[in-house]
């Protein structure tokens, strides 16, 4: 009996809710929003989708182990700047892309050590890099890079699988689909969870805590050099302002899809709804006949509705299961 | 207390790695021209007795306002006065910056300041104090409250602007078929919503869109097909696509795209040229404000549906900026002056204590490659 019940519970997660709940949104928008379901439409959502989600998929890591990056938008700002500055030599996007995922790695690993070695909290730490990145950013140009050559817009202008599907969604899809397994079977994964839940005891249990952060960041630094590569190649002009705020969609993306701040828990294919329920709601209130001034608060009510359910499961979950597992042991 | 004293160690090591790094990452993206000349002017003082004009763009780094700097840079040379040029990094184009920039040239006693707001009535109390400590103020590009400055050089008036964008709409829009039998549906981009400017000729372009001459251009729904990103370029991106997305040539579609901002206009393009299955460019038109620089590719290329862009002399309009201010101080105009022997530019007029100075530009694929801003 209990079994069978635990069973039915298990498919009843979050991220399940959360795919009803974006299903419904989907079907209204057939309904109601004309014109939503063209191709072209779609494609520039999932443009948009395809660079917030391999971001958030680096955020994502970084929360399950408990810290947290302010920083990301700033960062990305840097490195859009930087590959315009060697894109506007005309070098191709292979060389570009992985320009752009080192310049993301280093970056972000000055964040990882700097928590790891200073036990700054994370929040205090990034928003200190926050402002270092910032800074710097206005003293290397003045503002912005233009005039970009065809290179150098090539992912964004021509790169086109089948002439329709834009080589971010690609991009965009390899990534998420090793996030997946990543997170579900690599042994590295399991520490995360581990250091998330509990510090202290994953040190305990063998697990070098701050490697293993710093590594956490340098893989989120890669994953936000390829997202700011897609942000920077999508024009000609590259101004200091391109990541700006990418930081809070991401976070917004990762705890709207199940990933608690307290770290620890969280699944990869939570953040990917939750990132897809975020990026439809600018164009779709749109294409309702709503300004597109309401984005953000209509964004921020999703977000607070389902923290808010959160909360109230987590209370519920913690009355039920939470017995301690020795008893249960003895029991037996 | 080792422990401790080993991670205040770490700790300062960290700070030097931070500060190395930025540095390095200076000398790596220092590519505009710009950049040398920037940043180290503030520090000329008076100290040679030549007289000191100050200028506040709404924000730096952007090839509007620095082909603004360069007209404005000439006409200093040519007067011989020391300009100083600051303003809000992009990122940061807010009043609270601008007001910070301006406390610090008060105290310096700049001879004169010619600023462009972000917003015109928050700015007004710190340009009615630079005006209480002899500051001569001068607004250029967007204008301020009419009490808190002396003049200001308008670079065109709201009603050619507005007009100026519409007549460029207009004869895409009639050469691709659309006329009084046929009406077509506009969408403007905007910018933040504050900016004087952008408000001035949003009215101007509604006022003339209930002429005869215009009405067969509609904005249908006010809510959706006026856009107001801001300066946040990834946002100005995003919102543009969904824009281009709602294009064709279908009655509850949009057939011809404005953009007012000189960063909404080139996204129009740049997300035309992206989208997958990109809208009937017969049937569609792109136009709006930026520098030529900035829509050069896009009105070359014969498949995008940007043909026109519209502006005015960006580097004019700074050395004008510079004369005003220059010959206010001096005391060879005053603000009531009705004309200004403006340098190479001739003879501007004054008129309401403002200063026009001209008609608008509007280019094409046979000039665009003459203007290097």
């Amino acid at each position: 009996m209990v079994q069978e019940k635990k069973r039915t519970a298990s498919f009843l997660t979050k991220e399940f809710y959360l795919a009803i709940f974006l299903l419904a949104v989907l079907i209204f928008l057939w309904i109601f929003a004309k014109g939503f379901y063209t191709i072209n439409n779609i494609m520039s959502i999932l443009n948009t989708y395809s660079y917030t989600l391999i971001a958030a998929i680096g955020m994502n890591m970084i929360i399950i182990t408990s810290n947290i990056d302010v920083s990301t938008g700033a960062l990305v700002s840097v490195v859009c700047l930087a590959s315009a500055a060697i894109g506007k030599l005309g070098l191709p996007f292979p060389v570009l892309l992985p320009a752009a995922m080192v310049m993301g790695i280093i970056l972000s690993t000055i964040n990882g050590l700097f928590i790891t070695k200073t036990k700054i909290p994370a929040i205090v730490a990034t928003l200190a890099t926050t402002q270092i990145f910032q800074g710097v950013l206005p003293l290397t140009t003045e503002g912005s890079i233009y005039d970009l050559p065809a290179t150098f817009t090539w992912l964004a202008f021509e790169a086109k699988l089948f002439g329709i599907v834009p080589a971010s969604v690609l991009m965009c899809l390899i990534i998420t689909v090793i996030a997946l397994f990543f997170m579900k079977y690599s042994r590295f994964s399991k520490k995360l969870y581990a250091i998330g839940n509990n510090q202290h005891s994953a040190r305990l249990a063998g697990i070098n805590v701050e490697k293993t952060i710093v590594i956490t960041y340098a893989i989120a630094g890669a994953l936000f050099g390829v997202t700011a590569i897609i942000i920077a190649t999508a024009g000609q002009r590259v101004t200091t302002t391109m990541g700006s705020g990418l930081e809070m969609t991401l976070i917004a993306s990762v705890i709207l899809g199940g990933t608690s701040t307290a770290g620890g828990s969280g699944k990869v294919i939570g953040t990917v709804i939750g990132a897809l329920i975020l990026c439809i709601v600018s164009p779709a209130i749109n294409y309702l006949g709503i300004s597109p001034n309401w984005s953000d608060a209509i964004k921020g009510a999703i977000i607070m509705i389902s923290v808010v359910v959160g909360a109230f499961q987590q209370v519920k979950k913690k009355r039920v299961i939470q017995i301690p597992k020795e008893v249960l042991n003895n029991g037996k | 207390m080792k422990k401790k004293l080993l991670q205040k160690i770490i700790a300062a090591a960290m700070v030097c790695i931070l500060m190395v790094a930025a540095v390095a990452g200076c000398s790596k993206t220092e590519t505009t021209p710009q950049g040398e000349q920037g940043g180290k002017e503030t520090t000329g003082g008076k100290s040679d007795g030549k007289l000191v004009i100050a200028m506040l763009p709404k924000f730096k780094g952007e090839n509007y306002f620095d082909a603004c700097k360069v007209g404005a840079q000439e006409a200093a040379d040519e007067l011989g006065i020391t300009l100083l040029y600051d303003g809000p990094p992009q990122d940061q184009a807010t009043n609270q910056k601008q007001v910070d920039i301006l406390e610090g040239w008060i105290a310096q006693k700049v001879d004169a300041i010619i600023v462009s707001p972000n917003d015109p009535t928050a700015i007004a109390p710190t340009l009615k104090k630079a005006q209480e400590a002899g500051i001569k103020v001068i607004t250029f590009d967007a204008d301020a409250q009419k009490d808190a400055r002396d003049l200001f050089v308008n670079q065109i008036t709201a009603d050619a602007a507005g007009k100026g964008l519409l007549e460029a709409a207009a004869r895409e829009l009639k050469a691709k078929g659309y006329g009084a039998d046929k009406k077509a549906n506009i969408a403007l981009v905007s910018g933040s919503g504050t900016d004087a400017n952008q408000t001035a000729w949003e009215a101007a372009i509604e006022k003339y869109l209930a002429t005869d001459e215009y009405n067969f251009m509609v904005i249908k729904n006010r809510e959706t097909d006026v856009y107001y990103p801001g300066t946040d370029e990834t946002k100005v991106n995003a919102e543009c696509a969904t824009l281009i997305s709602r294009m064709g040539p279908g009655e509850d579609q949009i057939q011809a795209a404005i953009g007012l901002s000189s960063m909404a206009t080139p996204a129009l393009g740049a997300q035309y040229q992206s989208a997958s299955q990109k809208p009937d460019a017969n049937a569609i038109t792109l136009t709006g404000l930026a520098t030529p620089n900035a829509l050069k590719t896009y009105i070359k290329d014969e498949e995008n549906p940007m043909n026109v862009g519209m502006l005015w002399n960006c580097m004019d309009l700074g050395y004008l900026a510079v004369q005003v201010a220059y010959q206010l101080k001096n005391g060879d105009i005053t603000t009531e002056s009705t004309s200004i022997n403006a340098g190479r530019l001739g003879t501007k007029e004054i008129v309401d204590r403002e200063c026009v100075l001209g008609d608008a530009l509007i280019f094409d694929k046979t000039n665009v490659d003459n203007f290097n801003y």
